[in-house]
């Protein structure tokens, strides 16, 4: 049976059950639900961002459900930064965009999908000086005169290699 | 009042522009694209746990952590509030022999500053003793005095030093321990002193030893590892086993072991190994590579073997494998090497050398159901030895080299005496240099073969060929 979801700009979506579950928040909510043919209303998420979401879920589906435990400390230690090539491509997305998934996949509870937006951006990170990245994500250096100084002293090893 | 700092950098860029030459280089960071006046930043969306979970998956080496400190306040105070993202904890050797003196001090100080940022969190530590001047002296008070050891979780240690240095002595740190240690590696060309106050403070937490200690000698690994070794149930070491493994230990990995007694090993991964007559009663996986040493006439039981990979294997002498059970028997080898494996005096290797050939070695691993994969091209005359020599093979998945080959090996199927009942194979997958067109043209003699013994035995065979293009794999010919 398909599940009708309703983004926040008010666009439906009319998506096969097993892809819609793929978000935790959703299974949840359909197993409290019932069978019903309400929509589901997503008010944290648009509709260019779903549909990204919706092709990540599609792609996936038949991918076995994470357990839902914590990873334990061994897992968390050997954690890489490796991603699928499908899953490479499908995060091939502007700034903008790639921070917009990580917030969604957050709020629908898609762990597999928040780790990829998690790995891309700290493959962007990877290798760089603080300068670096604060013009590769436009941060503003905000530290006061203090901190500066205390910064700078830490620099003194930091940098030298 | 303040403005909020998120304003404060543009009220200092306004105030220049206010009054700066033109061509003045601002004094704070200027954006690539100079969009730092629109500065909402994508990133700046995230809350504080999803910049956490980026964190983690950021490279864990302390200067990459420090680095990521030194962009913003926000990143800085998630990163300086969290102990757990400070756990990586190296000694690097090569900067503490090559660098300044002062440079040595500030290393020492980030050293003291992770520890204090770690807080009571397990320490995953690499730690290399370079026997540099006063050095290592000097890293040791420090990490002492910081009461690091107790927290070493996972260590690996560099000895780099040819001689012992008098960096460590027991009398000196009488309460050095390391109580929470779970996996120790040793990459060394000695053991050192302070290897025994780690043998003499490890507990049941540890659960795994690596030695890749090429020059090491058993009486050395002896000396400072008996205790550490009844902890433990993995084992992987580069110098001689020559004694029977304690009852914990399950996997070893080893290069130069003789496999005398029977022993608690469900997993060896072996180089240059020496069987002799003995029974593994546990051993459910053996990994051989290079060469294998058997006595002459030694009985090597292994009643509860399945699986066994080859890899490049020699053999010297001649012995009997007894495996009852064995499921899958891998032969495979990157390159085909001089190695060779005989069988009742007939070598599966022309290329051999002929004084090898001459010392009939010989080797029986009966395959008694199961699947064999012959992954390396051999001539089509050792290889029917070979399937002939394994009649109760079920799964069966081959190689050849050319077209009329794989005519051969199934005309070899289907005029093949069924001596016994359980001779049936379930699967057959062929593969080969040929073009989809030749697929066709085998279909039909692969459908007798799987009639034959349909009529023998009763049992439906699959046969596949192999497609060769970008997604190809196993066509069904049957």
């Amino acid at each position: 049976m398909p599940v009708l979801l309703v983004t926040s700009d008010n666009e439906q979506f009319r998506v096969e059950k097993v892809v819609a579950q793929r978000s935790v928040l959703i299974k949840n909510m359909l197993e409290d639900v019932g069978e019903s043919d309400q929509p589901i209303p997503l008010p944290n998420v648009t509709a260019p961002v779903l549909k990204k979401v919706l092709e990540y879920c599609d792609h996936h589906q038949t991918d076995p459900l994470p357990t839902g435990d914590e990873p334990s400390a061994d897992e968390s230690r050997k954690r890489t930064t490796d991603i699928s090539e499908w899953d490479q491509k499908f995060i091939t997305v502007d700034q903008e965009m790639l921070f917009e998934i990580i917030l969604a996949a957050n709020y629908l509870d898609i762990k597999p999908l928040l780790d990829v937006g998690c790995k891309t951006v700290a493959n962007m990170i990877k290798g760089k000086s603080p300068e670096e990245i604060r013009k590769l994500f436009n941060i503003v250096n905000d530290f006061t005169p203090e901190e500066e100084a205390q910064i700078k002293k830490e620099n003194e090893w930091a940098e030298d290699r | 009042s303040k403005a909020p700092s998120r304003e404060r950098p543009r009220i200092r860029q306004w105030l220049w522009r206010q009054r700066a030459p033109w061509n003045t280089v601002p004094p704070w960071p200027v954006a690539a694209d100079s969009t730092l006046l629109s500065s909402s930043s994508s990133v700046g969306k995230l809350p504080f746990e999803l910049l956490l979970s980026i964190f983690r998956h950021c490279d864990r080496q302390l200067i990459h952590r420090i680095r990521l400190s030194h962009v913003c306040r926000q990143w800085r105070a998630i990163l300086v509030s969290t102990s757990s993202l400070w756990t990586k904890l190296e000694v690097n050797h090569v900067y503490q022999s090559s660098c300044e003196p002062k440079m040595f001090d500030n290393y020492l100080s980030c050293i003291r500053m992770q520890h204090d940022r770690a807080g009571d969190e397990l320490l995953d530590v690499k730690w290399a003793i370079t026997g540099y001047d006063d050095r290592d002296i000097r890293m040791l008070q420090l990490l002492n005095e910081k009461d690091s050891f107790r927290r070493w979780r996972t260590v690996e240690i560099y000895f780099d030093e040819k001689k012992f240095a008098p960096w460590y002595s027991e009398s000196d740190y009488p309460n050095l321990a390391f109580p929470n240690l779970e996996s120790l590696t040793v990459i060394s060309c000695i053991l050192h002193p302070i290897m025994s106050a780690i043998d003499r403070t490890t507990t049941s937490k540890l659960k795994s030893i690596s030695m890749n200690a090429k020059d090491l000698s058993p009486y050395d690994v002896d000396r400072y590892c008996q205790k550490m070794i009844e902890h433990i149930s993995r084992y992987s070491i580069r110098v001689n086993v020559y004694k029977p493994m304690p009852p914990n230990v399950t996997t070893v990995f080893a290069e130069g072991a003789l496999i005398a007694d029977p022993n608690n090993v469900e997993f060896y991964r072996l180089m240059y190994c020496t069987f002799q007559t003995v029974t593994l009663l546990h051993l459910t996986k053996l990994t051989v590579l290079n060469m294998v040493r058997v006595q002459n006439s030694s009985v090597v039981s292994l009643p509860a073997l399945r699986t066994l990979d080859c890899m490049m294997v020699t053999l010297r002498g001649s012995a009997t494998f007894d495996t009852p059970v064995l499921e899958k028997l891998n032969l495979d080898s990157g390159r085909d090497m001089a190695a060779m494996m005989v069988i009742d005096s007939m070598p599966l290797y022309n290329d051999a050398a002929a004084h090898i050939r001459a010392e009939k070695d010989c080797l029986y691993v009966p395959l008694t159901h199961g699947e064999l994969i012959i992954d390396r091209q051999w001539s089509n005359a050792k290889l029917i030895k070979f399937l002939e020599w394994s009649p109760y093979a079920q799964r069966i998945s081959l190689s050849m080299r050319k077209e009329s080959d794989i005519k051969e090996i199934l005309e070899y199927y289907l005029n093949r005496p069924y001596p016994r009942e359980g001779c049936a194979i379930t699967e057959l997958k062929i593969r080969g240099p040929y073009e989809p067109r030749d697929l066709k043209s085998m279909s039909g003699l692969a459908k007798k073969v799987a009639e034959r013994q349909k009529e023998e035995t009763g049992v439906e065979m699959m046969i596949y060929g192999y497609e060769w293009k970008k997604d190809g794999g196993y066509v069904a010919l049957v």
